[in-house]
């Protein structure tokens, strides 16, 4: 497929879902369905009002997910060896099938009404979906491999840097593609409560005043903010993963 | 020089892969080995790299081996190489863990990739090449830490009948340049022949020396074409089948 064509797929999807919200708002003719022209203007009228709460969004998430990259990715590569697997497994499936959102009024007692629950709250469960799927592609990786660069006098750290890390990063950035989606609905409900800062608050600030344009402003937003975090896993996919 | 002492490895799960197995590889020398599938021929090259612990001794120039040898190159099965790593990075990647200067990396690696023939191919990925290109990559990578013992495992099985004859004379032709000794694990009776000066005939499992043919012509590629090699292989082919009855 070349890549011309892809862009214009692209384009021609965009326009088509366009069209679709657009013959929609003009059936429906209910004040919550606007059309795309009209919220694109507002949207763009309201931009200098939403940077902050973007601005805010955007720092939470990448907190977030920052946190639990740097915790996850490790502790699961490291249970490509077996005995520390036999420590960390059973962890990982006694805690893994715990809806973590649901421990929310635990963290906001621990750790106050701030920030440091929210991206608590976010990077916990992103947390979970990437070392599952980190230490399930350790385990994968051949032996094979493994071998041929001890034959070589590679010592445990090469390993890693060599071997396990490269060998798991496909599967890794496919959570990360993943977590991301959870990652911003899980931002939406962390700013839905004790907060006036956030994409989340902005949108049920406008929902509650009955500000459909705002509403929408902010809900375009928020997916251009997924969309943005998307777009960076795909350049990270394309350097890193071009052997794939 | 290698020597194989009485050496016996039992699986964890029982089954026997080589039992009293005993030869010697003199310095400079290619030995074939040579069996029926699953006679531990795989297993003993592991054991000879120093990456499978078994009962018995391995001494490599007069010392005990127990882990891997700087001076020893192994090329496994299906070439080794990383699927993630460029040709470039693949054949550095040795030297990248020995700590070798930046530059005298590069330099090696330039000159190895022109060796083996494949220059403009530095940045591809093994699955873009065919198999003998990947063979002389996985070739380079070993030539690249100049090991003074090679020990391969069935380098050339899954080629096609020209390549596996242009990679056995580049073989030969890597072997009187560097004049290390190698061991060459094979199924073909012809390759085991062609290359080796020495052929250990292993026994079905548990994988015993069955019987060691000197064949003092090998290492040459005008060898295929001489009566003496046809001869060769024919008593390597008798001492092969009486080991499977």
């Amino acid at each position: 497929m070349n890549y011309d064509f892809r862009v214009k797929a692209y384009f021609m999807a965009f326009f088509i879902l366009i069209l679709i919200w657009f013959v929609a708002s003009s059936l429906f003719t209910s004040p919550a369905l606007p059309s795309p022209q009209i919220v694109l203007k507002s949207f763009i009228y309201s931009i200098p009002d939403i940077l902050p709460h973007l601005a805010v969004s955007a720092y939470r998430v990448l907190y977030s997910i920052i946190i639990a990259l740097a915790t996850a990715i490790p502790l699961g590569l490291i249970s490509y060896r077996d005995r520390i697997d036999s420590i960390i497994s059973p962890f990982i499936y006694l805690l893994y099938p715990i809806p973590h959102i649901v421990l929310l009024p635990l963290i906001i007692l621990l750790l106050g009404i701030g920030d440091a629950s929210r991206i608590f709250l976010i990077s916990m469960i992103l947390f979970f979906q990437i070392l599952v799927t980190a230490r399930d592609a350790a385990r994968n990786v051949s032996d094979y491999y493994i071998l041929s660069l001890r034959s070589l006098g590679a010592g445990e750290w090469d390993v890693y840097r060599h071997v396990i890390f490269p060998a798991s990063l496909p599967k890794i950035l496919t959570a990360m593609r993943i977590s991301i989606g959870t990652a911003i609905a899980v931002l939406f409900f962390a700013e839905s409560f004790a907060t006036n800062q956030g994409l989340g608050y902005f949108i049920l600030d406008s929902w509650s005043r009955a500000d459909y344009n705002s509403l929408y402003s902010g809900i375009i937003t928020m997916a251009l903010l997924g969309f943005s975090l998307y777009l960076v896993v795909e350049i990270l996919e394309r350097k890193f993963c071009r052997w794939v | 020089m290698i020597e194989a002492r009485r050496i016996s490895k039992v699986y964890p799960d029982g089954t026997q892969a080589l039992k009293d197995v005993s030869f010697k590889v003199n310095k400079g020398e290619i030995c074939s080995v040579i069996g029926p599938s699953g006679c531990g021929k795989s297993t003993l090259l592991l054991i000879f790299s120093g990456l499978l612990d078994a009962e018995g001794e391995i001494l490599i120039n007069g010392k005990r081996v127990n882990k891997p040898q700087r001076d020893v190159a192994l090329i496994l099965q299906d070439y080794g190489l990383f699927p993630w790593k460029t040709v470039r990075d693949n054949i550095a990647v040795g030297m990248k863990i020995q700590n070798f200067p930046a530059d005298e990396i590069e330099k090696t690696t330039k000159t190895l990739i022109k060796k083996i023939g494949l220059e403009g191919f530095e940045k591809s990925y093994p699955k873009q090449l065919s198999g003998g290109m990947r063979q002389r990559v996985a070739f380079a990578r070993a030539l690249a830490l100049k090991p003074s013992i090679m020990l391969m495992d069935e380098p050339f099985s899954s080629l096609d009948a020209l390549s596996r004859e242009r990679l056995q004379d580049f073989l030969i032709q890597i072997w009187q340049e560097t004049s290390s000794t190698i061991v060459l694990v094979t199924h073909s009776i012809e390759e085991a022949v062609l290359l080796g000066k020495k052929i250990v005939v292993l026994t079905e499992r548990p994988g015993t020396v069955k019987r060691i043919i000197e064949n003092r012509k090998a290492g040459r590629s005008e060898y295929r074409y001489e009566e003496e090699f046809f001869e060769k292989c024919r008593e390597v082919r008798e001492t092969v089948e009486r080991v499977i009855e």
